[in-house]
């Protein structure tokens, strides 16, 4: 509503003049001067502002503790990864193929995208063993079923075998059933271990329906039928070389819960004791496939593990030989039961409706088909059309909406973007993982995704025929660049396995450190002559590029000053070994 | 407001659970503050505050921008409350301007704070909204337009607004009081 009097124009000034801390303009200052009721509120303007500032409510409730039980019990997504995948474990002994040359074992990303082939199904009988859950039950040792029929359906039984002291240690017993975007998950909820186990429920039904398809907050069956995410960006896995595993040809890798997210998505769901992110994965790949057939994880010995180990009451022997978590299968099938699902009516609804988009076809990878297609609304009621296909394997999908209004790319989580020509003067915005390309353009806004190499990916946006636009130059996007084009002087990485992209602004650098799976690293430069005074007792001093530093293992932060730069790399999916080694990789630019 | 660390935006979303407990930590009471005036009932407020972190984990990874995060905050606890407030719709609850957040026994300084207190449960919803949004918890106007979805102009005019009719309602200052 305007003001209708030039008193009322004059104190809207004088409002908008104190909020923005500036000088009232000239032409109300003769009003201003001649008016008592003006020069009155503006008087009382700071008056007003102390009194609202002492109005305050009773003390904030500290909700920081429910809130992070609550994330730490679902993290990353609990029906997302977890169970499959030991989908991923079970197929490599399935798919025929052609013998991969081992010599090339070092090239996972090159190998996984080569290997394997059509899936369409398979069933077995999973074993997994979870140690040091609590000082009364050193061991729980589950049997279960996997079906999984390609792409999106998967039905996994896990029973707890475990024999209890007494009866009020609860079996954590998972059932978890998806089908073309219905999920529900029977399971229990985790407990911290000194309240074990009083705090242990029933298990409860959780579930979910009308989701996308390949939705990255859902599950992914054809991801976890070959570990896409964790091979395609294989930073942090190593090969150790080739062997057998009962009796079939595999590649063994070390890695880390973190690079293997699938493997810590397990721990996330049920009442499964917790793995720290930097614990060491030993895993066996079919020489085939490259799906896993085994893994093993072992507790790292560091003291941000020690830290975290204290805290959690876990009493794990990181110089022991002995791993804290197994899975295995057993009994493999080439034919899995049909997927049914019972999802409960009062689900809630994700909204993507199952109906043909007319959205062509773009240029795709041999043998994919046509997959779901459908519809799904914004919160501001924009409507997303969404074409996908798949091989049955890998797949990728083309989400297209036309009234865009966000001064950002549509569909990618962070401003951190890498400009990619997709020929004829069209541009693509990629996303630090490579799984998702943006398009910005005149009549719509495009989003193309999918666990195929990025260079399909390209391939297929550009044959979208939407021609892609820089972004405005205030959006965020705009001013991220790649690190060679970081101001001089700045540290930039150059290390294999990771991707790298920077943003600047007024306080200095932001560098986001992409790796395999969940692991990432964000570095922020800042000039200084001096950290800020240590702000509790977790602080321990370290050597870092030949300079003293400190790393906080609270906050996973390691910090130092180097060349008139205030320097923090913080990450708690990596080990502060692994940040020291990261930090010497550092090159001015 | 001074915001958080927009690092710890980044790295929250990248999956860092202890950036992710520094940003409750910075934010809860700004959330609470702004969520008890839109619920009117403290303990319903805890709720919804919960709820507000709780979304906001799910979805950060869809904020384009992290130094938007304040505004995106706020305006995810906005549409928190309302999903509470039509959750709780059978039940008498008005789902703002409910008085009981209003009691003086509340209030740091009882004494000092009674009449603004009053003042402040008495003004239209959205003047409220506003006043408290930008001269309560500081937002810009851009960032309390970007939270309530308006434009930054009718944020400036109910501001004032609601300032106008706070004085009016307070009676004289100080100087025509003595």
């Amino acid at each position: 509503m305007p003001p209708e009097t030039p008193c009322d124009s004059a104190m809207l000034e004088i409002s908008v003049a104190h909020d923005e801390a500036r000088e009232v303009a000239p032409s109300v200052l003769d009003h201003i001067q001649e008016c008592r009721e003006c020069t009155e509120f503006a008087a009382r303007i700071d008056e007003l502002d102390d009194l609202l500032a002492k109005a305050d409510f009773r003390r904030a409730p500290d909700v920081t503790t429910a809130v992070i039980e609550h994330v730490n019990r679902q993290r990353p997504q609990w029906w997302s990864i977890a169970a499959v995948a030991l989908v991923g474990i079970v197929v490599g002994a399935l798919i025929g193929g052609t013998r991969l040359d081992v010599g090339q074992a070092q090239d996972l990303s090159e190998l996984f995208h080569t290997a394997g082939t059509d899936l369409d199904g398979l069933s077995a009988e999973v074993l997994v063993v979870e140690r040091g859950v609590h000082p009364a039950i050193p061991e729980r040792v589950y049997t279960g079923t996997i079906d999984y029929v390609a792409p999106e359906r998967l039905a996994i039984d896990l029973l707890d075998t475990t024999d209890y002291p007494h009866p009020g240690w609860l079996a954590n017993d998972v059932e978890i059933t998806i089908s073309d975007g219905d999920v529900v998950i029977v399971a229990g909820s985790p407990c911290p271990v000194a309240a074990l186990p009083e705090c242990l429920v029933e298990p409860t039904t959780r579930a979910i329906r009308d989701q996308p398809p390949f939705d990255d907050g859902v599950l992914l069956p054809l991801e976890i039928a070959g570990p896409a995410r964790t091979l395609s960006r294989p930073g942090g896995i190593e090969v150790l070389g080739t062997t057998e595993i009962k009796g079939i040809p595999a590649i063994q890798v070390r890695s880390t819960v973190a690079a293997v997210e699938l493997v810590g998505a397990i721990t996330d769901h049920g009442a499964w004791r917790e793995l720290h992110p930097t614990d060491e994965i030993l895993m066996w790949l079919d020489e085939q496939t490259l799906v896993p057939l085994r893994l093993e994880v072992f507790a790292t010995d560091s003291p941000e593990r020690e830290l975290w180990q204290l805290r959690h009451d876990y009493d794990d022997d990181p110089a022991g030989d002995s791993p804290i978590f197994i899975v295995e299968l057993t009994n493999l099938e080439a034919e899995p039961a049909p997927v049914d699902i019972d999802v409960p009516p009062d689900a809630p609804s994700r909204g993507f409706v199952d109906v043909s988009v007319d959205i062509p076809r773009p240029a795709l990878p041999d043998g994919f088909q046509p997959h779901r297609s459908g519809f799904w609304l914004l919160n501001d009621g924009a409507r997303v059309e969404l074409a996908s296909w798949s091989d049955g394997r890998s797949w990728l999908m083309v989400e297209i909406v036309t009234d865009w209004e966000e001064p950002r790319l549509f569909g990618l989580a962070l401003p951190f973007v890498e400009s990619i020509d997709l020929g004829g003067g069209s541009i693509g915005y990629l996303s630090p993982t490579g799984d998702a390309l943006a398009i910005y353009s005149e009549t719509a806004d495009v989003l193309v995704s999918g666990s195929v190499p990025t260079e399909s990916l390209v391939v297929a946006a550009g044959t979208l025929r939407v021609r892609g636009l820089r972004v405005p130059s205030t959006w965020q996007e705009a001013s991220t660049v790649e690190v060679v084009d970081l101001p001089s002087g700045t540290l930039v990485p150059d290390v294999e396995g990771w991707s790298a992209l920077g943003r600047i602004d007024e306080t200095g650098t932001t560098t986001l450190l992409t790796g395999s799976g969940a692991r990432s690293v964000v570095i922020s430069q800042q000039a200084g002559d001096r950290l800020a005074p240590p702000t509790g007792p977790d602080y321990s001093e370290v050597e870092v590029r030949g300079l003293a530093g400190r790393y906080n293992v609270s906050e996973a932060t390691l910090e130092w000053v180097e060349n008139g730069q205030v320097i923090r790399m913080r990450s708690d999916t990596v080990s502060l070994v692994e940040l020291i080694d990261l930090a010497s990789a550092l090159e001015p630019r | 407001m001074d915001g958080p660390d927009a690092a710890d935006v980044v790295a929250a979303a990248s999956g860092d659970v202890a950036a992710f407990e520094r940003l409750v930590r910075a934010m809860q009471g700004p959330v609470w503050r702004y969520v008890v005036h839109l619920v009117g009932d403290h303990s319903l407020a805890e709720d919804v505050s919960q709820e507000v972190f709780i979304r906001v984990h799910r979805k950060l990874h869809t904020l384009r921008d992290p130094e938007r995060f304040v505004p995106w905050l706020l305006a995810t606890a906005r549409n928190a409350a309302f999903d509470a407030g039509r959750y709780r719709k059978r039940r008498p609850v008005e789902l703002v301007g409910d008085r009981d957040i209003w009691s003086p026994e509340e209030a740091q300084d009882p004494h000092l704070s009674l009449e603004i207190w009053d003042a402040l449960g008495r003004l239209d919803a959205q003047l409220r909204e506003a006043v408290v949004l930008v001269g309560m918890i500081g937002l810009t106007y851009q960032e309390a337009a970007e939270a309530i979805g308006v434009p930054e102009g009718t944020v400036k005019s109910r501001t004032f607004r609601a300032r106008k009719l706070l004085l009016d309602m307070l009676g004289p200052g100080d100087d025509d009081a003595t």
